[in-house]
């Protein structure tokens, strides 16, 4: 962790001369967990708070947490904590729109909670870290510092579990 | 020029921040237990415990370096037993150096002291972490010879009728610690075989362990019929000597019924059978079943079929050429027999000849027998080469079972023997006949 924090203050040092380049979002997700033949549809609520190293290289911070259990069968499923760190890549802006990409690491914890035959609930959660690709528009809201973001994330563990999602929100910018 | 530098050092970060992101992002976490809680929502899963093997005692010892598979006995919400995979589970040590235990439920004894098991099936934790004691003192003795018929200390005194019981020899290694052993001979003295008794290994039994039969009662009044002999031979690296115990046990007069079931069959040839012997006894209700006890032979018919007897897929009947067969079972003065019809062949394999092939010692080589898969020989479904040659009777015939000479037959001496090519399963036999 040391090793990272040096090197983040290593490379926002050369950003110094950047433009405005801080940034936070907030989206609204539905994600999508499948296993087991199951499939689920928890939604999830994420906050992203970034900066870019240049131009159209930065890093980003997510965080999220649930909003509402997805449901199937007799299981209900949602992803209770997630962090990721991503390195993001921006295309530069046409008429405001431009498309990213983040690769980054994740760590997250997934609950299932099942209700056998005599009513009785039983959880199991699990921890994952997880490597992380999302894609992404983004869309400047004329001369206000405010963006409309929506993007697609994948959480890939090696596991017979798929983990992604479908985000859509608001970003705002500033020096 | 200054702008292609500040972009050289952008990326150059980039690299950096992203080597460092992937070096870091090793996958981890496990999916089973999500799936194993669906698992057991369709098994109606209550409960789960974790079951030693079935011959081992309590308090449960092991030796450093030894091993034991554990099971997973489950309960439904209906009360009813399961037995549940141990593999593939998330099972515990609480203390790894003392023992270890693997996905699959295997523990190794690594140094002595106390250790607790535990295992989790889908959000259920065994209702209790199974207690194993490792130690490393050498065996003392053999402080007695314990059988499946033992009840709760009493010592079963005399077998039914050809129904195998299982015996374990269980060491003394000092104090409380009691284990059975693993590595022993089994023996019964020569005055056994009068009531037509054998000691037998089975498949998938617990290490060490013996079967034994008898199918003779012992006569009213008599000695004990069987004596029963368990040695350990000295161990030189643990500096002990050998030990042996013997164990008396009679044969009851016990038999009510015994029959072989199916009592006909037909059979592809290559194909198997499997025959039970039920039977009764008075010394306890419903039917049992001595398929693993009683004697099975071929009375007629021995080269169309063979049959597995004690140790080696008891009642199992393969199908070898067409033709019939009469397969015995016998329990003493108690026997009972099927007819075994062989017709056709197992559909994958065909011979290029149908006739039996007759030879002489003579001229005693016959070369050109061929297999393929099929129900017609086509030459480019040969797989004579591949397929695994064998003979019923190498007294009578052999047959090359190695490199281009596959197939290749020589008589070796007079009488009728069965020439018989295997391939992915399916089997055809040929008779051959030596005059």
């Amino acid at each position: 962790m040391r090793a990272l924090l040096a090197i983040l203050a290593f490379s926002f040092s050369f950003s110094a001369h950047s433009a405005d380049r801080f940034y936070g979002e907030i989206h609204g997700a539905v994600g999508g967990i499948q296993h087991s033949e199951l499939s689920f549809r928890p939604i999830e609520a994420h906050f992203s708070v970034g900066g870019y190293l240049w131009d159209h290289i930065g890093l980003d911070l997510n965080f999220a947490g649930p909003l509402e259990v997805g449901e199937d069968d007799d299981f209900t499923v949602q992803l209770e904590s997630l962090t990721t760190l991503s390195l993001r890549f921006d295309s530069p802006p046409m008429d405001g729109l431009s498309a990213f990409m983040l690769f980054g690491v994740s760590r997250f914890s997934v609950s299932q909670r099942g209700v056998n035959s005599q009513g009785a609930a039983r959880t199991v959660r699990e921890n994952f870290q997880a490597g992380t690709f999302s894609i992404g528009l983004r869309q400047q809201l004329g001369a206000t510092p405010l963006s409309l973001v929506g993007l697609y994330r994948l959480h890939y563990v090696d596991q017979p579990i798929n983990i992604d999602s479908w985000a859509l929100g608001l970003r705002a910018a500033w020096r | 020029m200054i702008q292609w530098v500040t972009t050289l050092k952008a990326a150059l970060q980039a690299v950096m921040v992203a080597g460092l992101l992937v070096s870091v992002a090793s996958c981890d976490g496990d999916a089973r237990p999500f799936e194993e809680q669906i698992e057991a929502g369709d098994l109606n899963l209550q409960s789960i415990s974790i079951a030693p093997p079935a011959n081992s005692l309590v308090p449960l010892y092991i030796g450093s370096g030894q091993g034991i598979q554990l099971a997973i006995n489950g309960l439904t919400f209906d009360n009813e037993p399961l037995l549940i995979s141990p593999e593939n589970r998330r099972w515990t040590s609480s203390n790894e150096s003392v023992l270890t235990v693997s996905e699959g439920g295997y523990v190794i004894g690594r140094s002595p002291g106390t250790a607790f098991v535990s295992v989790r099936v889908g959000g259920s934790v065994a209702n209790e972490a199974l207690l194993i004691n490792v130690s490393d003192t050498p065996l003392q003795g053999i402080a007695r010879i314990a059988g499946s018929g033992d009840n709760n200390g009493v010592l079963q005194q005399a077998l039914d009728p050809c129904l195998a019981v299982s015996f374990s020899a269980i060491g003394n290694f000092g104090g409380e610690d009691e284990r059975p052993l693993e590595n022993v001979e089994w023996s019964i003295d020569a005055a056994s075989l009068a009531v037509d008794a054998e000691v037998f290994r089975a498949p998938n039994s617990a290490p060490g362990s013996t079967l034994l039969v008898g199918r003779t009662p012992t006569s009213a009044g008599g000695v004990a019929a069987i004596s029963l002999t368990a040695t350990v031979l000295a161990n030189e690296d643990e500096g002990t000597p050998a030990f042996t115990s013997t164990r008396q046990l009679d044969v009851d007069n016990s038999l009510t019924s015994f029959s072989v079931s199916p009592k006909e069959a037909n059979v592809l040839t290559g194909r198997s059978v499997r025959l039970t012997a039920p039977v009764t006894y008075s010394t306890n209700n419903g039917v049992n079943f001595a398929t693993n006890g009683v004697a099975w032979s071929v009375a007629q018919g021995s080269q169309a079929v063979r049959v597995g007897t004690v140790g080696d897929d008891p009642g199992v009947v393969t199908a070898i050429t067409n033709g019939t067969a009469t397969v015995v079972a016998t329990c003493g003065a108690f026997s009972d027999s099927a007819i075994i019809t062989v017709a056709g062949n197992s559909g994958n394999l065909v011979f290029n000849r149908n006739a039996d092939i007759i030879l002489t010692l003579a001229d005693p080589d016959f070369e050109g027998l061929e297999v393929a898969q099929g129900n017609e020989f086509f030459q480019e479904n040969a797989v004579t080469d591949e397929a695994n040659w064998a003979s019923s009777d190498t007294s009578i015939v052999t047959v090359d079972n190695d490199g281009s000479d596959r197939g290749d037959i020589r008589a070796v001496g007079v009488g009728e023997a069965t020439i018989t090519a295997e391939f992915e399963g399916a089997r055809i036999g040929i008779t051959v006949i030596v005059e």
